[in-house]
């Protein structure tokens, strides 16, 4: 891409990728129609959305949304480095960005992990208040009995969307940590691959935009578990743009886990063993794994439901079997939570020794716990499918596994007490989220168990004590540590300061409210309120109203608290204090940079790891040295005197 | 990458960060492979088979095992340096793996005779997503081939060609897997 | 960073030099001050010390900050004149690399060392009160390699662990009991609806267990946690570190073989439980529970001549005894639930081979409610059926009562619609996912290619059997299960039409 210094609005990558994207639906739906003409076949349908019909075929929408992505690709401009190559023509070997500096530098293709990491978190952010919006719309309607504004339909859509929107708002914030942080924190100048890395953050553009055009083309019943045969007969169009979307969406989590592998394994500066890395990097990698793997599962499931629609082929209904969607689509989303919360627990690890002043306890136990869980991860999917007709004895050795888990994410949490305990507290905004995130992710982790044994579940599958256990543990594994991410590392990224007391407004807004939700749904799922319905039944609604206005309520105070968080980012990165190099006092090497970082992020310092990464209270230790002044020839460290009360492994 | 202005070592470096993420990629393929092969015995179970043709199927597989070789062939001609063995080679694979592509897709396939069927939905959906790979297989080839026209590979600067030589034993292995699951197992489902 | 502290200053500057970089500024405005330490330094110059210049104000220190770039500044602590917190101040504003070191000469044995890329700007303050504390009182003295000690007295930190442990398992014995309690006497009974069934008892059971052992666990930590946060807090202005422990091996041990164990003990149990819910008893009463979009249906075999089943939309069993739901769909994957029985099973489309079964025994005569459980589209919110365990009397009297019921077609018709029809066409005239059949028969309907028709008995065949093939203008096409044909005798679809006719406005 030429350097661009000034340009007008077409410039931007964003618009262009826009254009783009229409002009291939255009294209897409006119082949299909024309295809179809010539072939004999009905071309058009009415334009009834009573009926869900929107006159272009299904297939038409389909390879329209499909043309709009690839034409998206094309023109915001990630992909013309490997046209290139496929040409025969040599490129530099990093990438130049689209524009150097200002906003649209941002909003066009970069290829600088720290620009596209910013860009991850930013959308992220803007899709995380998407879908929570949602959940505000259908909480107002669940808030009384009866139906008071929404009609069955827009409520099925309504939650359907505020799952699948909310998932791939948590697939992008671990992007932009995972991006950010991964090459910093081992000392690498950018990731493995650059050019996949910005494509894997534009393919969620059109990916968006196809899923969410489900709204106006008739709409989603299915929940964003899509289910055959439901998601299989059900009339509404809107339903193959859920697929296609999600498989897009499922393409970028799959790429950007290629890049954190590779980078992770051949990027690391000298010294830096895998027992030396910063434990988030740790929790990247396990959670690299899963996403490059797992994914996979979910975009062959839903395509071969989108077959059956387009193609009239049959795995899951008449002779085929639904329990095998259920077994293909499990065998990811089952991991996908772990891919979900993993790189917030390691944020949590991360944080807590900076805010204690004391290492993380455990460090080598704690890292191989992620890939514990990661690993048993894998073997435990079926218990999404205690209810659903699978073998009745299969369904005892996956509880054993299912409860296992249990025990590296002990792992952890003991680790974080004892990181805590005798440590030297304090209680900025990053370290409040942090020790929010632990007591519920703890709610959340400890209201799985009934859920991983058989007999119990039987009670509570598909019941509101499910939306709470998972709620919990999202909150507490993505959300809460993603705000302590974004407060922690903003200084370091924008250069300037938050404000603490609009941040400390947050947490104490969030955490109580978020209690009240996720106890309230528990409380009612266990009473005998099912999950995914619009009203619930007069029989039951003396007991669980009360609850029920709470919990809505609780959900506006969330959104407020998210809004103020925006508006904290926002304005602090504009006008806020100009922050120094290391607030937080952090021993992790990009604290070492100033802030924001330069483009080239360690250039040409020497990146040398001198020490252990949470040797605080170890007098005289560094971790890495960026100074050029330093001998080249490090000393080891003095070891540690006689009079240390320090146990050790 | 640039192949001429890095020294070797840096090439190397490079090389070797590319072949991870092209072994990783694979890895994240294998699985969508074994999602369809595991949907192909939870549906028809081990003792059924979709009705197909069994003489084309391997014809078109000892076509497909033979272009892997000569697609061996080619990167260690490569390799030494032989330019001549290297053409001859690529262009034999390239014309095999065509071979193979048209006969399942332009012989099979309608013999096949798809009616929404389970058998013929798995048929078509494993052959089909292996059949897209091939054909990508062949367009990745054919652009190698282009570029070694160029001049653009040494005997120790050619990863596009080992890379392009693994990417087709991969899709080469798959169809390992697939040709028994679907062609050899059991009797013809009712 | 810090130096061993030798009783004699100079090996201090000694190692403080060798430690740290070569180019030294003094900043003191005591001429004394300055030569004598100018002249030490001077001595040591084959460590490679330069001393770069000495200043006397803030002013002529900060220029001098920017002209000869010292890597170390030494600062006079006592002078008075040289406005130590305002150097400090502006100093940390700059940019460029620099450690100071305050030293004063009222305390020989201690110096600070302030490193200034691990301090911000705001904490300067906090710094300089530390300074200023730490001046008051005797400090430990600080050696290379040692952990930085804690402010307390060392002698009672000791003790003082043992303490806050004790202290924290109490309160966290104290929590959990007080949760546990709760629990026990009532607090599982609120959680759970009324256990109505035989298989509710072992599910209530480690339901009971569950939650106490997620109390214990929720109090272990969140106490320990809060006690962290509350005990050990840092104090204001305290700089220094925690003590410094990297982990301890056999805590750890424990605290993955525990869990552990306590986790293939709940499987276990978890598995005993789950076999006497599936414990089957002989001769239970048979019901073919069917579901569909967006109702159920429930088909008793009775051994009657003119019938071999019949339906019912209320599902009746009779108490204390096991019936064995046979649960299948007829389109879309529907899910069997009544709360107070507990036990779930998914209903599935596909026929015979998908047909699953749950033995439920109520224990409690009562009307409860099935509420279908797998989301099933638009109206799975309502997708609700009545259950009504009644006595084994009763449950005799009714079943006999319906199979006589069964002679006339407008009765058969409209137990087809009441199992069948009624989650989409209403009777009423008001508008469903389907057609109203108020005023059905005989009616002329537009239908969605533009064509009418006159509704007579074969319209209303062909839309049972081929339900796609005439849709009424206005409903969507797809919805209505394909398979009636099948199900349907041609004595209901009979039943059905006669049923249709007496539906007058």
């Amino acid at each position: 891409m030429n350097e661009q210094k000034k340009g007008g609005f077409f410039s931007i990558g964003l618009v262009k990728g826009i254009l783009g994207y229409v002009v291939g639906m255009v294209v897409g739906l006119a082949l299909v129609t024309v295809l179809r003409m010539i072939l004999g076949l009905p071309a058009t349908t009415p334009w009834d959305p009573q009926a869900k019909t929107f006159f272009f075929v299904e297939g038409a929408w389909v390879a329209g949304a499909l043309l709009g992505t690839i034409f998206f690709i094309l023109s915001v401009g990630v992909a013309s480095d490997w046209f290139k190559w496929m040409r025969g023509v040599e490129t530099p070997s990093h990438p130049q960005d689209a524009f150097e500096h200002g906003a649209k530098r941002y909003l066009s293709a970069s290829f600088d992990h720290k620009v596209i990491g910013v860009q991850y978190g930013f959308t992220s952010l803007v899709v995380f208040m998407l879908a929570g919006f949602f959940a505000l719309i259908f909480r107002t309607e669940l808030a009384a009995p009866g139906m008071q504004y929404l009609n069955l339909d827009q409520y099925n859509t309504m939650f359907t969307l505020h799952g699948i929107v909310m998932i791939v708002a948590i697939l992008l914030g671990v992007g932009a940590i995972s991006n950010y942080l991964v090459p910093l924190m081992i000392g690498a100048n950018d990731m493995a691959f650059p050019r996949l890395n910005a494509f894997a953050f534009w393919i969620n553009v059109p990916a968006a935009v196809t899923l969410l055009s489900s709204i106006l083309l008739g709409g989603l019943e299915t929940g964003w578990t899509g289910y055959p045969p439901l998601s299989q007969t059900s009339p509404s169009l809107g339903m193959s743009m859920f697929f296609w979307g999600v498989y897009f969406a499922g393409m970028s989590s799959i790429l950007g886990s290629l890049n954190v592998i590779t980078t992770t394994i051949r990027m690391r500066a000298k010294g830096m063993g895998y027992f030396r890395m910063p434990i988030l990097v740790w929790t990247a990698l396990a959670t690299a794994m899963i996403g490059l793997t797992a994914t996979q599962l979910i975009g062959l499931s839903f395509q071969m439901v989108s077959f059956e629609r387009l193609f009239g082929m049959t795995f899951f209904h008449l002779e085929g079997n639904p329990i095998l969607f259920q077994h293909l689509f499990w065998f990811y989303s089952h991991p996908a939570v772990y891919v979900f919360v993993l790189v917030g627990l390691g944020t949590i690890s991360e944080l807590l020794p900076v805010f204690a002043r004391k290492p993380l306890f455990g460090y080598k136990w704690v890292a191989l716990s992620a890939f514990g869980i990661a690993l048993v991860g894998f073997l435990v999917w079926a218990h999404h499918m205690f209810t659903s007709g699978m073998e009745s004895y299969l369904r005892v050795p996956f509880m054993y596994s299912t409860l296992l888990v249990a025990v590296p994410t002990g792992i952890k949490f003991f680790s974080w007490v004892g990181t805590l305990w005798g440590g030297k507290l304090s209680f900025e905004t990053p370290s409040l989220f942090v020790l929010g995130a632990i007591s519920i992710f703890l709610l959340g982790g400890l209201s799985g168990p009934p859920n991983g044994t058989v007999s119990t579940d039987l009670h509570l599958q598909d019941t509101y004590w499910i939306v709470g256990h998972f709620h919990a543990t999202m909150f507490g594994g993505f959300v809460f540590p993603f705000f302590a991410a974004l407060y922690y590392w903003f200084p370091k990224v924008s250069g300037r300061m938050y404000n603490e007391k609009l941040g400390k407004l947050h947490f104490f807004l969030m955490l109580p409210a978020f209690y009240v939700q996720s106890l309230g749904q528990m409380q009612v799922g266990l009473l005998g309120m099912r999950r995914r319905i619009a009203d619930y039944d007069p029989a039951l609604a003396p007991d669980i109203q009360l609850t029920q206005l709470l919990i809505t309520i609780a959900a506006f105070v969330i959104g407020l608290s998210v809004l103020i968080a925006v508006v904290n980012f926002v304005v602090s990165a504009a006008r806020g204090k100009v922050a120094v190099a290391n607030p937080w006092r952090s021993r992790s090497p990009e604290f070492m940079l100033p802030s924001p970082i330069p483009v080239h992020n360690y250039g040409d310092h020497p990146f040398e790891v001198i020490g252990e990464p949470y040797d605080y209270g170890l007098a005289g230790s560094a971790y890495v040295s960026i100074d050029p002044e330093r001998a080249p020839k490090r000393e080891e460290p003095p070891a540690v005197s006689a009079t240390a009360p320090a146990a050790t492994d | 990458m640039s192949s001429v202005t890095t020294t070797l070592n840096e090439y190397r470096r490079r090389e070797g960060t590319n072949r991870l993420g092209l072994w990783l990629f694979l890895i994240s393929d294998t699985f969508v492979f074994a999602g369809m092969f595991v949907a192909r015995f939870y549906l028809l179970g081990s003792g059924t088979r979709p009705e197909v043709s069994q003489e084309l199927g391997l014809a078109i597989t000892t076509l497909l095992l033979i272009s892997s070789y000569f697609m061996y062939t080619a990167e260690t001609a490569m390799a030494f340096g032989d330019t001549r063995k290297y053409y001859r080679s690529l262009m034999v694979t390239i014309a095999l793996g065509t071979l193979f592509l048209i006969g399942v897709v332009a012989v099979e396939w309608p013999l096949a005779h798809y009616d929404g069927s389970v058998p013929t939905s798995i048929f078509f959906l494993m052959t089909g997503f292996h059949a897209f790979h091939v054909l990508t297989g062949i367009f990745f080839l054919v652009i190698v081939y282009r570029n070694s026209k160029k001049g653009l590979y040494t005997a120790e600067r050619h990863w596009p060609v080992e890379a392009a030589a693994v990417y087709w034993h991969f899709v080469d292995v798959v169809w390992i897997f697939f040709y028994p699951a679907l062609y050899l197992i059991g009797g013809v489902a009712g | 960073m810090l130096c061993k502290n030798p009783p004699i200053i100079n090996d201090f500057y000694k190692c403080m030099t060798e430690q740290l970089s070569r180019r030294v500024l003094i900043a003191s405005s005591h001429p004394l001050f300055g030569q004598g330490l100018h002249r030490l330094l001077q001595e040591r110059r084959q460590a490679g010390v330069e001393v770069v210049g000495m200043v006397a104000t803030v002013d002529e220190a900060l220029a001098a900050l920017d002209q000869l770039h010292p890597d170390l500044i030494i600062v006079d602590y006592d002078d008075q004149a040289l406005n130590r917190d305002e150097f400090l101040a502006r100093f940390v504003e700059g940019e460029s690399k620099l450690r100071v070191v305050l030293l004063s000469l009222h305390s020989p044995q201690e110096a600070i060392v302030y490193d200034r890329r691990t301090l911000a700007a705001s904490q300067i303050d906090n710094w300089l009160e530390e300074w200023t504390y730490l001046d008051e009182t005797q400090k430990p003295l600080i050696k290379q390699g040692d952990e930085i000690p804690k402010v307390e007295n060392r002698r009672r930190s000791v003790m003082k662990k043992y303490i806050h442990i004790v202290v924290a398992a109490v309160l966290v014995v104290i929590v959990a009991a007080g949760l546990i309690f709760w629990l026990e006497n009532g607090g599982t009974a609120a959680l759970l609806p009324e256990a109505a069934s035989a298989q509710a008892e072992p599910i209530d059971q480690l339901f009971g267990l569950e939650f106490k052992v997620i109390a214990f666990l929720f109090a272990l930590i969140v106490v320990m946690m809060v006690y962290s946060m509350v005990v050990f807090r840092r104090k204001k202005g305290d700089l220094t570190d925690a003590e410094h422990i990297e982990g301890n091996t056999k805590l750890e041990i424990t605290w993955t073989a525990i869990p552990l164990a306590a986790v293939l003990f709940f499987a276990f149990l978890g598995g005993q439980s789950l076999a006497e819910t599936l414990r089957a008893d002989p001769q239970p009463e048979i019901v073919n529970v069917i579901g569909q979009k967006w109702q159920w249906s429930f088909e008793y075999p009775v051994d009657s001549v003119a019938v071999d089943k019949i339906a019912s939309p209320v599902m009746y069993m009779p108490v204390d005894k096991q019936s064995i739901l046979y649960l299948s769909s007829r389109d879309i994957i529907h899910s069997f639930w009544v709360p107070e029985f507990r036990v779930k099973q998914d209903a599935l489309p596909g026929g015979e081979n998908m047909v699953r079964t749950l033995r439920v025994t109520p224990t409690k005569e009562g009307t409860y409610y099935l509420r279908c459980a797998e989301l099933c589209g638009q109206n799975h919110t309502n997708m609700i059926a009545e259950v009504r365990v009644v006595s084994q009397s009763e449950f005799d009297a009714w079943l006999t009562g319906e199979v006589a019921k069964l002679s006339d077609p407008v009765a058969i018709g409209q137990n087809v619609y009441e199992n069948n029809c009624k989650a989409c066409h209403t009777i009423d005239g008001s508008k469903g996912v389907g057609p109203s059949w108020l005023g059905l028969y005989g009616r002329e309907e537009t239908l969605t290619d533009g064509t009418t028709v006159v509704v007579d008995e074969a319209y209303i065949i062909e839309s049972i059997i081929n339900t796609n093939a005439k849709i009424v203008a206005g409903y969507p096409a797809g919805v209505m299960p394909q398979n009636y044909g099948e199900v349907l005798t041609e004595e209901q679809i009979n039943g059905v039409i006669e049923y249709i006719r007496t539906l007058v406005p």
